[in-house]
């Protein structure tokens, strides 16, 4: 008996492999992260380090800045407010997890294209933005998100030039109040508005968002544009208050960000009644 | 007394379950001898137009490249003035090479997947949400898609 216990023993140490190992690599193209990231219970991982999350934040703060208005953005925002508040609790994975769900929120599939051109000693690198969810490019340790349309140039050794400054709203004057006739479809206009030219910026994105529509007027969408002037001629509007901003766009830098919003607002004038009375006209 | 006896007959035992045929010239047989696997192909060539070359990572020298010609680790390819290809990676994920480029295959363990030294390439992800793709220059490196952002 005793023998055997020994026996037993000593087999059970040897256990001798019947199958080479097999050392696992992680595959690159075959990690679905994107899906564990956006599966109902995301996993937390430990090792989500504060610059992974950051930079998730930077690419969907990115994708929420030029997203329409509509519900998929104010979706999306909510998702972002949670992962802000990950983040400055130092939850980066709960931080990564909740700026994907915005992200994936604003980026529907669509295809991304984008250009890469080196010259020929290699020197210069130009990386442009065709189509699609933005792109970062790296040099020099700093990072830049490239945006539809938007292209850098990069020298060799050199770190990424600086984003052109925010553009100075020129008018009209901010709360400025127009008064204006409304056409027969209820519009008003025209209301002109300009900024200072920004160096190197070769075009200049406008948007004008509604504030407070008049009571029982529909909602007004908000109205964009890019322009090479440093004015917009807006289309006829409704009454109401709006808040504008522009951005500057250069081919070498990129855009700044949007200026300090600035806000005016449409009235009716009031109807000016001429009563025919006995000795003439009275208004 | 039967103490003693014990070591000798565990021996015995132990030699009964050695392998037959087992000599001292023979290496035993374990992870270190089975066979390496072949090597994975990161992307294929595909739409070659004009006079498009390969360099293997192993070769010296410059040949010529054809259709659907898998690529590997390092291996570089090259398009004279007026010639295109397309480099489709294993996700899916394509970049077009125009005429007089020089482009090469990125190291798996690098986190990118095509280093452009010369010339121009459009790259396309169907699926950006799902592929990735990391193009490096002498002086900057692109991602794209989603999940690169992330590792």
């Amino acid at each position: 008996m005793k023998a055997a216990l020994w026996l037993s023993a000593w087999m059970g140490l040897s256990v001798v492999p019947t199958a080479p190992a097999v050392v696992e690599r992680e595959s690159r193209e075959g990690s679905p992260l994107l899906a564990a990231t956006t599966s109902a219970s995301p996993p937390k991982t430990a090792g989500t380090e504060p610059q992974t999350a950051r930079k998730a934040l930077e690419m969907s703060r990115a994708a929420l800045k030029a997203a329409p208005d509509d519900a998929r953005r104010r979706e999306a925002e909510v998702r972002m407010k949670d992962a802000e508040a990950h983040f400055r609790e130092a939850r980066y994975a709960d931080a990564l997890h909740k700026a994907d769900e915005a992200w994936a929120l604003l980026n529907p599939p669509q295809p991304s294209n984008f250009t890469v051109e080196v010259d020929h000693d290699g020197g210069t690198t130009t990386v442009t933005h065709r189509q699609g969810p933005p792109v970062t490019v790296e040099a020099q340790h700093a990072t830049r998100i490239l945006a539809k349309g938007e292209s850098v140039r990069v020298q060799q050794g050199t770190v990424l030039p600086e984003p052109p400054s925010a553009p100075q709203p020129l008018q009209p004057a901010d709360k400025y109040r127009f008064t204006l006739k409304p056409t027969a479809a209820g519009l008003m206009g025209p209301v002109t508005l300009s900024w200072a030219a920004v160096e190197g910026a070769t075009r200049y994105e406008v948007e004008v968002v509604p504030e407070a529509a008049e009571a029982g007027a529909e909602p007004v969408a908000p109205v964009r544009a890019v322009m090479g002037a440093r004015q917009w001629a807006l289309p006829a509007l409704p009454a109401g208050r709006y808040r504008w901003t522009v951005t500057a766009v250069s081919p070498d830098q990129g855009r700044s960000v949007p200026s300090a919003p600035r806000r005016f607002e449409l009235a009716v004038d009031a109807l000016e009644l001429n009563v025919k009375v006995k000795d003439g006209w009275q208004k | 007394m039967n103490g003693r006896r014990w070591p000798p007959l565990l021996f015995m035992v132990a030699l009964a379950t050695l392998p037959p045929g087992c000599t001292a010239d023979e290496k035993p047989r374990g992870p270190a001898e089975a066979p390496l696997p072949p090597p994975v192909p990161r992307a294929h060539l595909r739409d070659l137009s004009g006079d498009v070359q390969i360099k293997r990572a192993v070769a010296d020298e410059w040949s010529a490249a054809r259709d659907e010609l898998p690529l590997y680790e390092n291996d570089k390819v090259r398009t004279e003035s007026g010639a295109s290809a397309q480099v489709v990676f294993a996700n899916g994920s394509t970049v077009h090479l125009g005429g007089d480029s020089l482009v090469g295959i990125a190291e798996s363990k690098l986190r990118t997947d095509v280093t452009v030294l010369r010339g121009r390439v459009d790259a396309t992800l169907e699926k950006p949400a799902t592929q990735s793709l990391s193009v490096t220059t002498p002086s900057a490196t692109v991602r794209a898609g989603r999940k690169i952002e992330f590792q």
